[in-house]
């Protein structure tokens, strides 16, 4: 299986729950809103083609608006490689966070 | 609406060269436009800026990914494309190695030559004072008289320090001696302590300051020092030496171990001997001797300042009516920009420098043609290629890149073959310069960068017009079946084989005039017998012995005359000035002093008068002879009237009693200068000249050494013939015409390459049109017109060019001689005659390989 990075991993997530509506700012602001913090939009994008690259992710263009500069909006899916490795990634945290709330508890 | 800052737009465009980054672009000002509606301008356009500037460091990693990508594309493309046209490619890359070896050669040697005497920290503010003996005051003299320079330095302020140098023999060489090690020597000075704080010549062993300052000190090189002691300290060490040639031998205590002198300066010693040692009056003004004088100024502009002075400090400090006067000369421009008599050593020629580096960009040059042309010959192979990468997208500056790299990569190659060739034959190179370039050069940052940068220059000019030739085509029209035709280019392909043999035939015309010159002043009549003429160095004991010494010598049947001179032709000569009857200036005269027998063993003709038989100290008038030139500057008629005129020369009164033909005692880049013949006692006297028969000179010189071991045996001998140092005279000449021919050969073959390619590609081309041809009655001959025809006049064009240019410069080059050959329509014929028969036999080659070829074959597949 291939280890995915945090972003990439958000990215993935995001991707999957925007369904259809899934394109460069929806992605930035469910990461942006998921983390509280200010992410620039690069730090979206690049990610977001590299998955692409890897084949985890589909994209398609859109009709452009004079709102965007007369650039095309890209739509991006989750190929099938794509839904594997995020279920993968799944049950890896979940065996890897398995216990860990108890145990932190012991801290406290 | 708001805009977002154009600035950073535009910025992000250029960023940005992949279609998926459009999206990116759009985003990010759709972003800007809610932000703005929100925040309002200022505070969004900061936002639009910060987002830009921080996706930069991705951008660049993704661009670096894609073109390590393409360039591992790039690599691919082009070894396929070696392996599959090996021929086109070794003879691209062979010429372009060819080019690129003569260019870093040339480099190397013109590098050298530039950097001659710079090691000194003060080469700048360094002059030489040199003298003219001329009417219109331009310098005429290297060496000079020996008061000048500390009046200089007492007269000017901006001189700051004198350096005074006196070289003892000018090719005669000196004997030096340490208990049993005695040898001969050429570089023996005498010279003043300043020499070592005004030049950079760092002592080893010994204080710099005092090392020269007492009488009777010298200064030895590292290497001289190991030839007399060895492993020795020589260090206070008393050494014996005879630097006047008169017998009376000098001791000298070791003071000081001196670096061996770099060979990139104009003069180079191996002793150096305290100046106050010297016999001479060293603040005399009158006579010319192996002297020279350097000042350091304050101020590198001092000299325009001092040098209109000169002449009334001549006045002030010598007298009203001078023959000669100074002026100073830069020290960096001794090596290539001086040409005067009685230099230290030989000179270079800044008109070489300029020569060899037109000839090392013509070679490169007809290389880079020859990858031009032939890689657009074969764009036909290619376009398809081009094609298909349009049709799956590639942009237009994509293939143009992509085209360059493949140029860079062959022209890399290149370059990496050519200093490998460098560095193997680096020893050959400077065997035939005569110059001793290190390895070691070819390692510093200079030549390192230098090459790159050369391979990258090259690469650009030869792949750029093919870049942009192969990536116009259109897909439509390459990628359709049926013939395709590269009418375009055709013309410029054409323009650029000419200019190639424009470029070769001019460089074999001019190598054919060097030779030509070389071979005229070595064939030209010097007025006195050269090639017979055996010369040895006088000595204390020879002087007194000389009588029996000649009466042994003329017994052997092959000598035939023997004569004793203060000089020879070629090595050195004193200028005195006369005074002749009939005529007011004083005449500036060489002086020989010779005995009876000088005009009959040089083979002097008497034109007037007769021979001289008395010596300046006998009793009764003084009897000189005079050249012909001589009686010309002083306005006799004839040489006949010459005869029976008075004369003064210093406090001598006299007559001429005979008058001899003018002979060239310097090298033929000088007109012969007025000589005076003076018969003097043998003591100042330091060659004896042995006039031989021309046959068996080796059991001559057997017999020679065995009478002198018998009657001179405390010297070694030390002898050499008078043409061989004829011929070291015009060594420089020589060698540059040496070094031409090697060039031009250069030249011609790469130019030959192309050609070769050229042709080959056109008889490949129509093979069929020849198939057809033949199949329909043509003959061989017929066939191989048609493919030669073309190449043919291509080279008879250039010749109609390249000869009057070649003349033009050439004509320049022999304005440096005194005596010249004469450019004759002949060289115009051989040279253009040359580079047909040489492209002749490149195009038949294929020519007739295509012409004979079966039409069977060619057609089968149709």
């Amino acid at each position: 299986m291939e280890l995915l990075t945090k972003l990439e991993e958000l990215v993935l997530i995001a991707v999957l729950k925007l369904k259809d509506e899934a394109y460069g700012i929806s992605v930035y602001k469910f990461i942006a809103c998921l983390t509280g913090k200010e992410v620039t939009v690069s730090s979206v994008y690049f990610p977001l083609e590299r998955l692409v690259r890897k084949g985890f992710l589909m994209a398609s263009k859109g009709k452009p608006t004079p709102r965007r500069g007369g650039m095309s909006k890209r739509y991006y899916k989750l190929t099938k490689s794509g839904i594997r490795v995020l279920q993968e990634n799944l049950s890896l945290n979940i065996t890897a966070w398995e216990d860990v709330s108890e145990m932190l508890k012991a801290f406290e | 609406m708001n805009k977002p800052p154009k600035l950073a737009k535009h910025l992000l465009k250029i960023l940005s060269p992949h279609e998926g980054d459009e999206a990116f672009i759009g985003d990010i000002e759709e972003l800007f436009h809610d932000r703005a509606e929100r925040q309002g301008n200022w505070r969004s356009r900061r936002w639009y800026w910060r987002e830009i500037l921080k996706s930069i460091p991705q951008f660049i990693k993704e661009s670096i990914r894609w073109r390590t990508t393409m360039l591992s594309n790039t690599f691919k493309i082009v070894f396929r494309n070696i392996k599959k046209q090996k021929g086109y490619f070794l003879i691209n890359i062979a010429g372009l190695a060819i080019g690129m070896t003569s260019a870093i050669f040339i480099f190397l040697w013109v590098r050298d030559e530039l950097s001659y005497d710079r090691f000194h920290k003060n080469a700048d503010r360094i002059y030489r004072v040199v003298f003219s003996t001329s009417e219109d005051g331009s310098p005429t003299n290297a060496n000079g008289s020996f008061g000048v320079g500390p009046a200089l330095k007492r007269d000017f302020p901006e001189v700051v320090e004198t350096v005074r140098i006196r070289k003892m023999g000018q090719g005669v060489k000196r004997y030096v001696g340490y208990k049993e090690k005695k040898f001969y020597e050429r570089r023996f000075f005498f010279a003043e302590p300043s020499l070592f704080s005004v030049f950079d010549f760092p002592l080893v062993k010994g204080d710099p300051v005092s090392a020269l300052t007492e009488p009777n000190s010298i200064v030895l090189t590292e290497k001289t020092a190991k030839k007399y002691f060895g492993s020795n300290d020589p260090m206070g060490q008393m050494m014996e030496a005879d630097p006047y040639n008169d017998g009376e031998l000098m001791l000298f205590r070791v003071t000081g171990i001196a670096k061996d002198v770099p060979p990139q300066s104009h003069f180079h010693f191996d002793f150096l001997a305290s100046y106050c040692s010297l016999k001479e009056d060293t603040e005399s003004f009158s006579g010319f001797y192996q002297h020279f004088t350097y000042v350091l100024l304050n101020d590198k502009s001092s000299a325009e300042f001092l040098n209109p002075k000169l002449l009334s400090f001549i006045h002030r400090n010598w007298r009203k009516d001078p023959w000669y006067t100074i002026s100073l000369q830069p020290l960096l421009d001794i090596r290539l920009h001086s040409r005067l008599r009685s230099e230290i050593e030989p000179t270079g020629n800044i008109l070489y420098v300029y020569v060899f580096t037109a000839i090392a960009l013509f070679v490169l040059v007809i290389a880079c043609i020859n990858f031009m042309n032939l890689t657009t010959a074969r764009a036909l192979n290619r376009a398809k290629e081009v094609g298909i990468r349009k049709v799956a997208g590639a942009r237009k500056n994509q293939l143009v890149q992509q085209f360059l790299a493949e140029a860079f990569i062959l022209s890399l190659f290149a370059v990496s073959i050519a200093v490998l060739i460098v560095f193997l034959v680096l020893p050959v190179f400077n065997n035939l310069t005569g110059k001793n370039i290190p390895f070691s050069s070819l390692g510093t940052p200079v030549f390192l960068l230098g090459t790159a940068a050369a391979a990258l220059i090259v690469g650009f000019f030869s792949g750029i017009y093919p870049a942009f030739f192969l990536s116009s085509f259109r897909p439509s029209s390459v990628l359709k079946s049926g013939p395709f035709s590269l009418a375009s280019g055709t013309m410029l392909r054409k323009g650029l084989v000419v200019f190639q043999f424009f470029l070769s035939i001019g460089i074999i015309f001019s190598t054919l005039i060097v030779q030509k010159q070389i071979k005229f002043i070595q064939s030209r009549n010097l007025g006195y017998d050269k090639e017979q003429i055996l010369v040895i160095s006088l000595n204390k004991d020879l002087r007194q012995n000389y009588e029996a010494f000649r009466n042994e010598l003329l017994k052997h049947p092959n000598i035939e005359n023997t004569t004793t001179s203060s000089y020879v032709p070629t090595r050195g000569s004193a200028h005195l000035t006369f005074h002749f009857q009939d005529n007011e200036d004083d005449l500036s005269q060489v002086v020989y002093f010779v005995d009876k027998e000088f005009t009959s063993t040089y083979g002097l003709k008497i034109l007037a008068g007769k021979n001289i038989h008395r010596s300046l100290t006998e009793e009764g008038s003084l009897a000189i002879l005079v050249s012909e030139l001589t009686t010309r500057e002083a306005g006799y008629s004839s040489p006949q009237e010459a005869v029976g005129k008075s004369f003064t020369f210093e406090e001598y009164k006299g007559f001429i009693a005979g008058v001899v033909n003018d002979i060239n005692i310097y090298s033929l880049h000088r007109l012969p200068h007025a000589i005076t013949y003076l018969i003097t006692p043998r003591t100042i006297h330091n060659y004896l000249s042995l006039r031989i028969r021309s046959h068996n000179i080796s059991a001559t010189i057997t017999d020679l050494q065995k009478t002198w071991r018998e009657m001179i045996p405390n010297y070694p001998l030390d002898y050499f013939f008078l043409d061989e140092s004829f011929e070291n005279m015009h060594l420089s000449d020589k060698k540059m015409s040496e070094v031409f021919s090697v060039f031009t050969i250069l030249a011609v073959l790469v130019a030959c390459m192309g050609l070769f390619g050229l042709a080959t590609y056109t008889a490949q081309q129509k093979t069929k049109e020849i198939g057809v041809r033949k199949v329909l009655g043509a003959s061989i001959l017929s066939i191989y017109f048609l493919l030669s025809r073309k190449f043919l006049t291509w080279v008879i064009l250039a010749s109609f060019v390249a000869c009057p240019a070649a003349y033009f410069f050439m004509n320049k080059w022999l304005q440096n001689f005194a005596f010249r050959t004469k450019i004759a329509l002949e060289i115009f014929l051989v040279s253009a005659g040359l580079a047909l028969a040489v492209s002749l036999l490149t195009v038949s080659t294929q020519s007739l390989r295509a012409a004979t070829a079966n039409p069977a074959d060619s057609l089968r597949y149709e």
